[in-house]
């Protein structure tokens, strides 16, 4: 019974985290160099590991399909497969495991260590808003940054399919460009931006709760850079078949 | 000055502060002591409102601050200057960034003051070579004059410090005193340090305060504080320090 109404708490106080950050979006100072810096560390540094995911991923997705398209004499058209999973689930979902193990864990991490050694009282006490100035910058950065690499990923995941769709089944680049291209319509290109950016959210945010809600020295940093990740992964993949659905509703597909 | 009256604060179950009556007077330095755990460290934090107040008034300047809200409290904690016990120095910047910081977020004084400003006060805590330092590369005792000179860059009509020679050796905790004293003298802020230490109550203190089982149980000046008849501050005494050296300040 206590933990469930433990739960129920830190629910709530999960909530109340959000409208802090809601509130303090439009009020001053807005803290821009901040969110800027924010943005590099969580975009451009995290590019190389999500590159590298992405274009190993669109290999092994060809490599696999292509064998089994080959059966049903479909092989040639394995650009337009690639296309359609990359844009509307691996990319989204890759980019965002990815980061939610490395920027979520590193924001969860960061900002517990404040916690634990008295920086955020330290920032209150000069009458500084600590949601404002370290939660609300990483999310402006984090909706930002995430969706952008996201779809970044899921052009270096397609290349990476075309060149296994080339070196091994022998299906020409033009060929390849134009099954992948005619794949897309206007809807896939849009559930591969909605899902990033909720997803870009739900990282942010379950870290600096959890980095913010730190106790117990050392042991409790830990202990929160590892929740930040689990939590924010089991949202992911939870939440992706979520918003899939609502998505498919919506746009009608 | 500062006034509370029955300020009460428990985590819990466990009761911290039963019922808290103190007024702290202006331009002075009141220590309060009691023993660790007694609820002194909580006392500093329930007053800038870092730990949330459960019942009574704290009045700041004349304004009952009481009900106030988080946001309420930000221009109040300005005029209060923090030593922190672990000095809670921001280890992502410079100590030149540090003790700016307060300057930069609040006020629109140009870069050239601020400068001259933070310097200023790392001549007087003498950290000046440190300017470019990250906090991760300086002792605790450094670490505490920095963050010291961040406590008083906005000019603070109050400044709190949060047990300010624990953890230091004898010679680096004398050099802290000296410069609690020094600050008083030199920028005439109200001071409050919560101590366990008696050698460093004694040097800096003009009031005392002796803060056991969640209540106030003494309140006056050193003389009166070391002829004290209160059992339980006697104890304290005489555990805290060697008869000799409170005989020194008995006049």
């Amino acid at each position: 019974m206590k933990a469930f109404s433990k739960f129920f708490i830190d629910v709530a106080d999960f909530f109340a985290l959000g409208f802090k950050v809601l509130g303090g979006i439009f009020t001053r100072p807005a803290y821009i160099s901040e969110a800027i810096n924010q943005m590099y560390l969580i975009g451009v540094q995290s590019l190389p590991i999500v590159a590298l995911t992405s274009f190993f991923t669109g290999m092994i997705f060809v490599l696999q399909t292509g064998h089994a398209m080959a059966i049903f004499g479909a092989k040639m058209y394995v650009g337009t497969l690639v296309s359609l999973s990359m844009v509307r689930e691996l990319g989204p979902v890759l980019t965002a495991l990815v980061t939610a193990g490395r920027v979520g864990a590193g924001i969860a991490a960061e900002i517990g260590s404040m916690k634990v050694t008295e920086q955020i009282d330290a920032l209150r006490a000069i009458g500084v808003n600590p949601v404002k100035k370290l939660v609300g910058t990483r999310f402006l950065a984090g909706i930002i940054a995430i969706p952008a690499l996201t779809v970044l990923s899921d052009g270096i995941g397609i290349l990476g399919g075309l060149f296994i769709a080339n070196s091994i089944f022998g299906i020409s680049p033009q060929f390849f460009w134009k099954t992948v291209i005619n794949a897309l319509d206007i809807n896939d290109i849009i559930m591969g931006i909605v899902k990033p950016f909720i997803f870009s959210i739900l990282i942010i945010w379950v870290a600096c709760f959890m980095g913010l809600r730190t106790r117990g020295g050392t042991e409790g940093v830990g202990r929160s850079t590892t929740q930040a990740v689990v939590v924010s992964s089991i949202l992911i993949l939870v939440g992706d078949y979520f918003v899939t659905q609502v998505l498919i509703w919506i746009l009608g597909m | 000055m500062i006034e509370l009256y029955d300020v009460k604060k428990s985590f819990g179950d466990q009761i911290v502060l039963r019922d808290v009556n103190l007024i702290i007077p202006k331009g002075k330095t009141t220590v309060i002591i009691g023993q660790s755990g007694c609820g002194k460290s909580v006392l500093l934090r329930v007053i800038l409102r870092l730990t949330s107040l459960d019942d009574g008034r704290i009045i700041i300047n004349g304004k009952d601050t009481s009900g106030y809200s988080e946001d309420e409290m930000m221009p109040i904690r300005r005029k209060i200057g923090m030593l922190f016990q672990s000095s809670a120095l921001f280890d992502s910047m410079t100590v030149w960034e540090n003790v700016a910081y307060p300057l930069l977020e609040h006020t629109d004084i140009s870069l050239d003051e601020i400068d001259k400003r933070v310097l200023d006060l790392l001549d007087f805590v003498d950290m000046r070579d440190a300017v470019d330092k990250l906090p991760g590369a300086l002792s605790g005792g450094m670490k505490k004059r920095v963050a010291l000179a961040r406590a008083l860059v906005a000019n603070p009509d109050f400044i709190f410090y949060d047990e300010p020679t624990t953890g230091l050796d004898p010679i680096t905790a004398s050099r802290i005193n000296r410069l609690i004293r020094s600050t008083q003298e030199r920028y005439g802020a109200t001071s409050v340090v919560v101590t366990h230490d008696m050698v460093s109550a004694l040097t800096v203190g003009d009031y005392f305060a002796f803060l056991d089982n969640g209540v106030i149980q003494f309140v006056g000046s050193q003389d009166e504080f070391l002829r004290n008849d209160v059992a339980r501050l006697r104890e304290f005494l005489k555990e805290a320090a060697p008869k000799k050296f409170i005989e020194k300040f008995i006049r």
